[in-house]
């Protein structure tokens, strides 16, 4: 698609469109075309998509960079926009892109050892061809990689950069040290806006975010039927995209309410995602390859599907918002990824329980040490209640790290057991 | 006397035969010593040597060597600071040795310590109430009471211990004692292991001796003709990288490393606050967090700021990054650090420690390509 990215002037030229909002509205157009027999929930993501990128150029509301655990709906009640570069790093690795991206990076010091999702982004801050945020403010949580990324990526930007030092317990003195630090944030991202941070905005957007957490454990609820109705490779995907980046927008509320009703009426016809479904599969960890790739065909050929993933777990209370710096704390200390892995093991063991689960496939990223790292715990755990898991090696944006053959050798052989 | 002291602390078993009181196993230069100490445990830095790989497959491959190698340590012959641990919120790797600490080795107390990532006041308040509960903890599973003035005689002990390092560091650099980069390594490492009291003891002792001695380097020439070398980066795993260094024509001025000149920065100022009637615990908090941060803080222009003094006051004329193979924080750092040190002129080599058991052959002839070109340039 973009033949010789290293020619200079092409890579100019790149930085122009890329940074033009009208590039959006004209792939919007072109897209709505080439999906339009595409599901109406993938359809709005596509728009909310191109909504994000247009407004990041357009920037009628200041534009922060955000990582994925730090709650959208702070943003969207401080009247900021914010872009979400991880998940951008995903859909441009979907677009075949993301190898340029990261070698450019590599050749300014990132080594490869780094997650490749960080390496894809800061190549595309180190290429310019994304535009500037106004400010940055991510949440230590739930990695070292994207607290220094983000921190890297203000210095480049030469903008603000704010840190919200996630705490590792969850207990009333932690929560308190969080719901200080999100208030404060608050306080000086007022001045910088000169938007008034009052309770109509906080219910309004609160409101927003819980009705949507509302329509996504209802959709939950639906994913534990037989046979599944929505595939988890399509939930690590775009779906992902919204779980992250729309809690608290509109846009948000009505994708999820159509995705719903989409699952309900397939529930209701026992439309599966397979005509025949034989292995039923816990995805575990946040992302999944999104080059081009065989795994799904691999789970296809063998009548395996992924019937949920942990990343899709509603493991926050509804925030209250009476009580908006506490409850944020509250959903940030509560996410069961943070602390010790004994929440995740219990997260994970509830789900394979009420998912019907034969399987469990833990996908270890590259580079990923907070997942990774916990993965032949919660293997043995499984291991005693009688429940196989695959751990997966992989990397999710760098395909130079796919092994096709034997990815496929290791599924194959993983399915042949639960057979 | 230089090597009987030298050969003496080179024998971490050494350290522990000589521990009377009960051992608490630390991982991080974060962990609040001083605590530890007026618990009646003797804090005991692990510093393994053991294979990584032993424990690749119960943590991950693409996992920090010495996690690795410490989880690996452990679960060979069970060593002595199995039961009682504790262990800081630094990094991912260190989450999941936790973690992966309680479920194959298990032990009595294991403890997980959190550590924000900068030094504001509310920073300060929440390190300075973990370390109460810390203390809490230590107190209802020993069945013990750690004292304003058992926490004020510790931090007596750990100050002295950093000042006469601090002091051998300043004469090591002017090179007022002999003593070889490696030599000045194992003497850091040294007051790691063995007991605080002792240690000072002997220290002291020879800090004295080796100021008396006229045996200093004859043919200063040759030093000056050396490039001046400064070490950043987390852990030397390998004290060989620094004789290596010193032997291809560097002469080491500064280890910005945890287990080298970052180790025993400053001291608590503790007269003073005595008298206004500090709270030992926020004089630790404040200290800890407050001392110059490791690549795993925010703080970055800090960072920078002491890295070009340590530059500029010590004419440094070459910079190597020894970071852990597969360090985040370390990493992620590498590509600001370096950009400025290249528009400061100041040439720089990165390195990967991976716990191996001898420094390979491509890290040697690397040193010796990147030195040489300092010299040509010098």
């Amino acid at each position: 698609m973009l033949v010789n990215l290293k020619n200079k002037s092409n890579s100019t030229l790149i930085k122009k469109i890329a940074k033009n909002s009208n590039t959006y509205n004209i792939i919007k157009a072109g897209s709505k075309l080439y999906f339009r027999k595409s599901p109406e929930s993938f359809k709005m993501w596509l728009d909310f998509l191109f909504y994000q990128l247009e407004e990041a150029c357009k920037k009628r509301k200041p534009v922060v960079w955000t990582n994925i655990y730090t709650p959208s709906e702070l943003f969207y009640a401080l009247d900021l926009f914010p872009i979400y570069p991880e998940v951008v790093s995903g859909v441009l690795a979907s677009i075949g892109i993301a190898n340029y991206l990261i070698e450019t990076a590599e050749s300014k010091f990132y080594t490869t050892d780094l997650c490749s999702f960080y390496r894809v982004a800061a190549g595309l801050v180190l290429k310019d061809w994304f535009p500037k945020p106004d400010l940055i403010i991510s949440s230590s949580q739930l990695c070292d990689g994207s607290t220094k990324f983000f921190r890297n990526m203000s210095k480049y930007y030469n903008c603000e950069y704010y840190l919200i030092n996630t705490p590792y317990h969850d207990d009333p003195n932690s929560q308190n040290y969080l719901a200080a630090q999100l208030k404060e944030i608050a306080h000086k991202i007022d001045k910088v806006t000169g938007q008034h941070l009052n309770n109509e905005r906080i219910n309004y957007f609160f409101n927003l975010s819980n009705q949507t957490r509302e329509h996504i454990i209802k959709l939950n609820e639906f994913r534990k039927n037989v046979p599944s109705p929505l595939s988890g490779w399509d939930a690590i995907a775009y779906i992902l995209y919204m779980f992250f980046s729309s809690l608290g927008a509109k846009k948000g509320l009505q994708f999820y309410r159509t995705l719903y009703q989409e699952t309900e009426e397939k529930v209701n016809r026992k439309i599966g995602v397979l005509e025949e479904e034989k292995h039923r599969i816990l995805w575990l960890h946040q992302v999944r390859p999104y080059y081009k790739n065989e795994i799904i065909q691999n789970l296809k050929e063998n009548k395996a599907v992924i019937s949920f993933e942990e990343v899709s777990y509603v493991y926050w209370q509804a925030l209250d918002p009476q009580r908006p710096w506490e409850s944020l704390a509250q959903k940030m200390t509560s996410n069961f990824g943070a602390g010790p892995i004994e929440r995740r093991i219990k997260v994970v063991y509830d789900l394979v329980r009420e998912y019907k689960i034969d399987g469990v496939i833990h996908f270890s990223q590259r580079g990923c040490r907070q997942s990774c790292g916990g993965a032949y715990i919660i293997k043995d755990f499984l291991q005693e209640k009688g429940i196989p898991m695959l751990i997966l090696d992989g990397d999710g944006a760098d395909s130079r790290n796919y092994s096709k053959g034997q990815t496929r050798t290791r599924i194959e052989a993983f399915l042949e057991m639960l057979s | 006397m230089k090597a009987e002291f030298l050969d003496y602390i080179r024998h971490k078993n050494r350290a522990l035969k000589s521990i009377k009181k009960p051992i608490m196993g630390l991982v991080c230069t974060y962990t609040p010593i001083e605590i530890i100490i007026a618990a009646g445990f003797h804090p005991y830095r692990i510093l393994p040597t053991t294979d990584p790989s032993l424990a690749t497959s119960y943590l991950d491959s693409n996992f920090c060597p010495y996690v690795r190698s410490c989880l690996g340590e452990a679960l060979g012959k069970r060593p002595e600071y199995a039961d009682n641990l504790i262990i800081v919120n630094s990094c991912d790797a260190m989450r999941r040795l936790y973690d992966a600490w309680r479920h194959y080795i298990q032990g009595s107390f294991v403890y997980l310590l959190d550590l924000p990532r900068d030094d504001s006041v509310k920073d300060i308040q929440y390190y300075q109430d973990n370390l109460q509960s810390l203390i809490n903890e230590l107190e209802e599973k020993f069945k013990i009471k750690i004292s304003e003035d058992l926490l004020y005689q510790a931090i007596l002990l750990c100050n002295k211990t950093r000042e006469l390092l601090a002091e051998l560091s300043d004469l090591y650099v002017k090179e007022q004692v002999s003593l070889s980069a490696v030599e000045f390594l194992q003497i850091v490492k040294g007051s790691m292991l063995f007991s605080q009291k002792e240690y000072n003891g002997l220290l002291e002792k020879f800090i004295k001796d080796a100021k008396k001695e006229e045996n200093i380097l004859s043919n200063n020439s040759g030093i000056r003709n050396k490039s001046k070398i400064l070490i950043t980066g987390t852990i030397m795993d390998d004290l060989s990288i620094a004789e290596v260094i010193e032997d291809y024509g560097g002469k080491i001025v500064f280890v910005d490393m945890c287990t080298g000149n970052r180790y025993f920065q400053n001291q608590i100022p503790l007269e003073t606050s005595k008298k206004i009637n500090n709270n030992p615990l926020k004089l630790l908090a404040e200290y800890y967090l407050s001392k110059t941060p490791c690549p795993r803080m925010m703080n970055l222009e800090k960072r920078w700021e002491y890295l070009l003094k340590i530059i500029k006051d010590n004419q440094v004329e070459g910079v190597i990054f020894y970071n852990l193979k597969f360090c985040d924080t370390s990493f992620f750092e590498l590509p600001i650090i370096r950009e400025r040190l290249q528009k400061y002129g100041i040439s720089s080599l990165c390195l990967e420690g991976e716990f191996a058991s001898s420094t390979s052959g491509r890290i040697k002839t690397r040193i010796q390509a990147f030195l040489e070109v300092l010299e040509f340039a010098g």
